[in-house]
């Protein structure tokens, strides 16, 4: 909905309320210069992807314990060299197939997620239960534990339902993850009860209402929680390492070297390849999401 | 009634829906994923057995169509072997006067047709400089026919644009020649050297095979099929390209079956394809592609070797070549059962060479045993040596226990402690009562409030000083090596002192030897000798640093960087105990090969930037001895087998260590090639090594960098007294520094800020105690 | 009755998933809290003891605590702060996008950058020197060796804000989202100043954001850890030293037995917050 509303939202703000423009470009200004700071570091990563190790080593030898004084960085390389790109995209194979191993793990874990996560966390938020709140904080709990104590019971469940060294063995339980439930709760609750009440009336089922009401309403809410999860599961790498065996099964974030100065250039190379579906889905996902479910809602 | 069903309460109709159903679905969950059956297990498997070749420095093998096979290589003679094991060698020495300095990229024909690619000698730089106008990587070609007729062939031309350097050269049955490079097929008309191209590949093709009218060539992306008659590229076949995907670690070999109703009515064409993980068949044209004999339990898997062509014999057996001068034939056994009833679990932290080789024997001496060697960081990703010790754990707590852990790099202190570890005194009893090991070394790895022995090392290291007499006569302890380091500063002004290039070297150097001097009697750490520890270490950092620049540092460090692959072919070349004299005044190293060293025989470098290099018996002036630091008596363990306590093959596990404790583990090894795995704590083991009248090798082969000519140098076998020497050293050593354990790892990581400054020894000291107290606390 | 049967489809699905891949594997921590790791031994409550009587336990516990009170409040007042300003920005998509970068880099990437920064010769006090060359008036720079000092805390800290803001500001932009467009610009009209319309309309309007995002941020602190320990390693600067680590240490020992009884308590202790902030808030 709020799509559609763009345009003119935006012309009302240059034309209608012009007064306040000045406290808007404050606003603005204020946002950008802390999105500027965040992303400041991050700057370092595509002069690094571009770097000859030579030229990284010289620059960053007093952090490497090598050398008096302080390391400097170059954003723009002296040397340019496309090498760590070209060993990554052309001289691994090894390469693609992690790369697509990661791509498959997480569209199957998101969609997974709303499939699954999407009509438990419609009922935490629609329906009064007894239990509720306990079963709810249960969620949130079990949510909060660190995977580290999980790792144990996990793996036990997963050997004995023969999922080890299986990409499901990292799928599944990222699918029940509680932790979209949680999200998409949230984004539940904002609707107004009244609204459902008489839909009910109207004699509307509940799986209608879910798709007719609680879809389009509570799509911010599904939109942060696929988006978080994306930025989780995209870069996930305690469980695959501890559930998959098999290198050709990794997702890519197994892939990176340890880290060491010496692999820092190609370190960097890999992540800029890891940033790049990022910012797509950041870009594209986010408008496809929302109307997707807009559409959704209005099907019906 | 689960807990959370309490809670729900039971007024509500809800509840009573959901909670039975949910109970029902996850009780049949649990039961299919547990609902395993026991089969019984049927018989009849691949095995092997190994090939006695007719000679050495074999490089390739041509499988002949009649059963026979021709052997090739660089340095060795021409060698063809028929179907009744017949064996005629032709000897060549011609190349020399043809000016073919090395040879490669074979490819033989049934009727022993040679073609091949070589690099020519230069006798002047105008040689050089007209072989190098065609670019200075380029091979050139050489065609020697089955009647002894031989000329150069002049692929390409002149034309040195479209000039590619070819390999994998194959005969096909009909006689024509093919041959590729890295992204293109050719085929070769050895009458004219013409060169014909076929097809573009994606990478270079490592295997060619015919099948009827077609060949097959596989670049480690896909199979390429085309029509020898049609002259044609044919379509994909998809079940191939997805066996070439799937199996990209390492070469495929492959070998075509050409039965007798091939190409009619109902008759097949069977291809069959092997490499690391099994033995495959596939029936020309059909869907799938089965296993029939598994990797790991023949030849195939053994990652030591690198497979190089496949025969196929009859009775459905095969001949297999590999890299190393190694082949077997494998055969169906049909006593065997069809997968081993058995399984024998080694795992280590990293790949250890001499436990795969190891595993391998012991799966041959029991067929009915399967062997999984696993290891738990590979290579270079993201899981860190914590990362696998939780993965370890893991598995042991969740009661999958290895049967073999070999513990190097590992707290096994811990694992101890726990009672993960098998005492192994009883088990070491029959060795004591022989004398088989070195006693004191055994002893050395006592550990625990028990004071038992867990851990066996293979082999150990000891600590060694090379320098002039006049440095080096008083180095004992921490304090004479400082004192030894002054005295060599103060004649030499320029220059690295010790060699080391890194400050991880100088604490590669000395923390064992002073690691068990850290912790009192109670445990406690002894703050006091640590803060010495640093003292010295910081005081040697800067004797080190006096006689270069930061920036002279630095070269050297690339150099050492850029040289390590080098020097490794130089015989003795590990880079960790290079006793390179003429380089610094003192070195410093641990000695890992009976062979050199202690014994005397010993590389002495003069100018190894320029890759040169003589071994020579050492000089008056200079001395070697061991070396000690703040404790004395040190050796380094290597390669430390333990059992595990709830292992559930003890009994073969019990066998895999008497296999590793024997003399064949002890000393095969060895002569396998591999002389930087320490010396053998098996006495008679390391007695026979260092018997002079049982050697292999009458000289030491080097080369150099610039040329790669081979030089050989006489070696200088040890006297009886430095063989002696090296014993007693032997018989002294009671005091195990073991890898891996935190106070090593604190005492690095603070070390580094020590020697950058950041922090006094004094500070250094206090903080590791810090870091440990946490650590003990826990 | 029927309707009410499949309004249970809802939860049943997920729930069932929860329950193998979380619940059972929880039960299992709690059955081993009062096993002995090793033999198997039922040893009643003494592991509890042990965490409790445990010398690092106090100091993992305090540090963790610091570190939440600072992070946690700082991160949610900085994000909402943000997000107030952004939500009636046109541009407010792709400044969302550019602060959540962080998030997407890989954590071996993030911990490199680090790292070149807080050095003791990193790039940070690089350029601090260059300054207090450049300004005589300032006092002489020492360099700071900001991982083994008591700077290793605020650094902690800044890194998880850094990290951890665009992730924020996209739950407050949901929650903010939600707000009624109407009421707010009602008030306007009426004259309501930011501040009221702050303190009556927007912050009652998102209680139940605070309670999401205030577990979220508990959360990320938890994952937080991965970094910190590539950083600073298993035993680093004792202000970072964190439940995890202690966690982490003990499974490396195989103490399985302590970490359980400590993860049962944790999650008691977690349980009993969110139960009481979920009744205190009436959500």
């Amino acid at each position: 909905m709020e799509s559609r509303l763009k345009a003119p939202a935006w012309a009302a703000q240059m034309c209608g309320v012009w007064r306040k423009r000045k406290m808007i470009w404050l606003a603005a200004g204020i946002c950008a210069a802390a999105a500027a700071l965040i992303c400041a570091p991050l700057l370092m990563i595509p002069g690094g992807a571009l770097m000859d190790g030579a030229e990284m080593k010289r620059i960053l030898a007093p952090v490497l314990g090598e050398g008096k004084g302080f390391a400097v960085w170059h954003l723009l390389p002296f040397y340019p060299t496309i090498g760590h790109f070209r060993r990554l995209l052309i001289e691994s194979p090894a390469f693609y197939r992690l790369f697509w191993n990661t791509v498959g793990m997480t569209a199957a874990i998101l969609s997974g997620q709303l499939v699954v996560g999407l009509p438990s966390a419609w009922a935490f938020a629609a329906f009064r239960f007894r239990g509720r709140d306990f079963l709810f904080g249960l969620y949130v709990v079990l949510m909060l534990l660190p995977f580290q104590v999980m790792l144990l019971p996990q793996y036990i469940v997963l050997q004995k339902l023969h999922l080890y060294n299986h990409p499901a063995a990292v799928i599944l339980p990222a699918i029940f993850s509680t932790f979209p439930v949680f999200i998409m709760y949230r984004g539940f609750t904002q609707i107004d009860a009244g609204i459902m009440e008489a839909a009910r009336l109207d004699g509307a089922g509940e799986i209608q209402i879910f798709l007719h009401i609680g879809l389009p309403l509570g799509k911010m809410g599904i939109q942060a929680a696929m988006v978080l999860s994306f930025l989780e599961y995209w870069n996930l790498v305690e469980q695959p390492m501890a559930f998959l065996e098999e290198q050709a099964q990794w997702p890519l974030s197994l892939y990176l070297p340890q880290i060491g100065i010496s692999q820092a250039g190609f370190a960097f190379a890999v992540s800029v390849v890891v940033l790049i579906p990022a910012l797509f889905v950041f870009a594209l996902g986010q408008d496809a999401l929302e109307e997707g479910i807009a559409y959704i809602g209005v099907k019906g | 009634m689960s807990l959370s069903g309490m809670l729900w309460g039971k007024t509500e109709r809800i509840k009573r829906g959901f909670w039975p159903t949910v109970f029902v679905t996850m009780c049949s969950m649990l039961l299919s994923a547990c609902g395993i059956t026991e089969e019984e297990i049927p018989m009849g498997r691949y095995a092997d057995r190994e090939v006695t070749l007719p000679g050495a420095g074999y490089e390739y093998m041509h499988p002949c169509a009649d059963g026979g096979y021709y052997l090739f290589g660089n340095e060795a003679d021409l060698t063809h072997v028929a179907a009744d094991g017949a064996v005629s060698r032709e000897k060549w020495g011609w190349e020399a006067n043809a000016n073919i300095h090395v040879k490669f990229s074979y490819g033989i024909s049934d009727d022993g047709a040679v073609i091949f690619g070589y690099v020519p000698m230069f006798y002047s730089d105008e040689e050089y400089e007209a072989y190098a106008a065609g670019g200075d990587n380029r091979y050139l070609y050489y065609y020697v026919s089955g009647e002894g007729e031989r000329y150069p062939l002049e692929l390409f031309g002149a034309d040195y644009q479209k000039a590619t350097n070819l390999e994998t050269f194959s005969f096909a049955p009909d006689g024509r020649v093919y041959a590729a490079s890295d992204s293109c097929v050719y085929r070769i008309h050895v009458e004219s050297g013409e060169t014909e191209s076929l097809f573009a590949t994606a990478a270079q093709v490592r295997e060619f095979a015919f099948v009827g009218s077609t060949m097959l060539a596989l670049d480690g992306e896909k199979a390429y099929l085309y029509d020898m008659a049609g002259e044609k590229l044919l379509s994909d076949n998809s079940v191939l390209n997805e066996f070439v995907k799937s199996h990209q670690s390492g070469r495929i070999v492959l070998a075509a079956e050409r039965t007798a109703d091939a190409g009619q009515e109902g008759g097949s064409e069977v291809l069959y394809l092997a490499c690391r993980t099994g033995l495959y068949r596939y029936v020309w044209g059909g869907s799938v592609i089965e296993q029939i004999a598994d990797g790991q339990m023949t030849a195939l898997g053994d990652s030591q070797y690198n497979l190089y062509a496949m025969q196929i014999l009859e009775d459905g057996q095969f001949r297999v070549y590999f890299s190393g001068n190694y082949m077997v034939e494998m055969y169906y056994d049909e006593t065997l059962p069809m997968k081993p009833s058995k399984e024998l679990t080694v795992y280590s932290l990293e790949e250890n060479g001499r436990i795969r080789y190891a595993g391998r024997l012991f799966q041959k001496e029991h067929p009915d045993v399967l062997v999984r060697y696993e290891t738990g960081m590979d290579g270079d990703n993201a899981v860190s040596r914590e990362d696998a010790l939780k993965n370890l754990n893991t598995r042991i707590l969740a009661g999958d226990v290895p049967d073999v852990m070999i513990l190097d790099d590992m707290d096994m202190e811990q694992y101890a402690d726990k009672g993960m570890l098998r005492e192994l005194d009883d088990f070491l009893a029959p060795y004591r009562e022989e004398d088989i090991l070195y006693g004191n070394i055994v002893d050395g790895m006592r550990m625990t409030e028990k004071n038992r022995v867990y851990g066996v090392p293979m082999t150990v290291e000891l600590p060694l000083y090379y320098g002039e007499k006049k440095y080096v006569e008083d180095m004992q302890g921490l304090e004479g090596i400082v004192a030894g380091a002054e005295a060599a500063r103060k004649e030499h002004e320029d220059g690295p002192l010790i060699d080391t290039p890194y400050q991880s070297n100088l604490f590669d150097l000395f923390i064992p030897l002073c690691l068990p001097a850290w912790t009192n009697g109670d445990g406690s750490l002894n703050t006091g000798s640590l803060e010495e520890f640093y003292q010295k270490a910081e005081r040697l950092w800067e004797l080190d640093s006096a006689g270069m620049s930061e920036e002279e540092r630095r070269r050297w460090q690339q150099d050492v960087e850029d040289e390590e692959a080098d020097l490794s072919n130089i015989m003795f070349g590990q880079y960790e105990d290079i006793y390179n004299i003429g380089e610094t005044w003192i070195a410093l190293g641990y000695l890992k090969n009976a062979w050199y060293g202690m014994t005397n025989l010993h590389t002495k470098m003069e100018n190894y930037r320029n890759g040169y290099s003589y071994y020579k018996r050492l000089e008056d002036e200079v001395v070697c001895g061991r070396m000690s630091g703040q404790a004395g008596n040190v050796y380094r363990a290597r390669t430390i087998v333990g059992l595990c306590e709830k292992a559930e093959e003890p009994e073969l596990g019990e066998a895999f260590m008497e296999l590793l404790l024997s003399d064949t583990m002890m000393q095969k090894w060895w002569l396998e090639g591999h002389f930087d795995g320490g010396i053998p704590i098996r006495k008679e083991s390391l007695a026979s090594l260092l018997d002079i009248h049982n050697r292999a090798f009458a000289e030491v082969k080097g080369w150099t960098e610039s040329d790669i000519n081979m030089l050989y140098k006489e070696a200088f076998w040890p006297t009886e007294e430095e063989v002696q020497r090296l014993f007693d050293a032997m018989e002294e050593s009671d005091c195990c520094y073991r890898a891996g354990t935190l106070l090593e790892e604190t005492v690095r990581e603070v070390g580094v800020r020590v020697l950058d400054g950041g922090l006094t020894p004094e500070e250094g000291a206090k903080e590791v105690e810090r870091k440990m107290a946490i650590a003990m606390e826990e | 009755m029927l309707w009410k049967s499949r309004r249970l489809l809802f939860l049943l699905p997920g729930f069932s998933g929860v329950m193998l891949f979380y619940l059972l594997p929880f039960l299992e921590v709690v059955r081993r809290s009062f096993l002995k790791s090793g033999n198997g031994a039922f040893v009643g409550t003494d592991n509890y003891r042990a965490v409790f009587e445990n010398g690092a336990f106090a100091l993992a516990v305090r540090n963790t605590f610091l570190y939440m009170v600072a992070g946690v409040p700082l991160l949610m007042g900085i994000s909402l702060f943000l997000s107030l300003l952004l939500r009636n920005l046109v541009l407010r998509r792709r400044l969302v996008s550019a602060m959540l970068l962080p998030m997407a880099v890989p954590a071996a990437v993030m911990v490199l950058t680090l790292q070149i920064l807080i050095d003791r010769q990193g790039l940070i006090n690089g350029v601090l020197k260059n300054v207090s060359e450049k300004m005589a008036a300032l006092p002489a720079f020492a360099a700071i060796d900001y991982l083994n000092t008591e700077w290793a805390i605020v650094v902690v800290v800044c890194s998880f804000l850094w990290k951890n803001t665009g992730y924020m500001v996209i739950l407050w932009l949901a929650g903010l989202a939600a707000l009624p467009k109407e009421v707010e610009e009602a008030a306007k009209v009426d004259g309501a100043n930011r501040w009221q319309s702050w303190h009556y309309i927007i912050r009652p309007g998102l209680s139940g954001s605070f309670f999401t995002i205030g577990m979220l941020s508990v959360l990320q602190i938890f994952k937080s850890y991965r970094e910190v320990w590539m950083v600073a390693g298993s035993y680093p600067q004792e202000q970072i030293y964190f439940l995890q680590h202690l966690l982490q240490n003990w499974y490396l020992k195989l103490e399985f037995d302590r970490m359980a009884a400590l993860t049962v308590i944790l999650s008691l202790v977690l349980l009993a917050v969110c139960l009481l902030l979920q009744r205190e808030k009436s959500f």
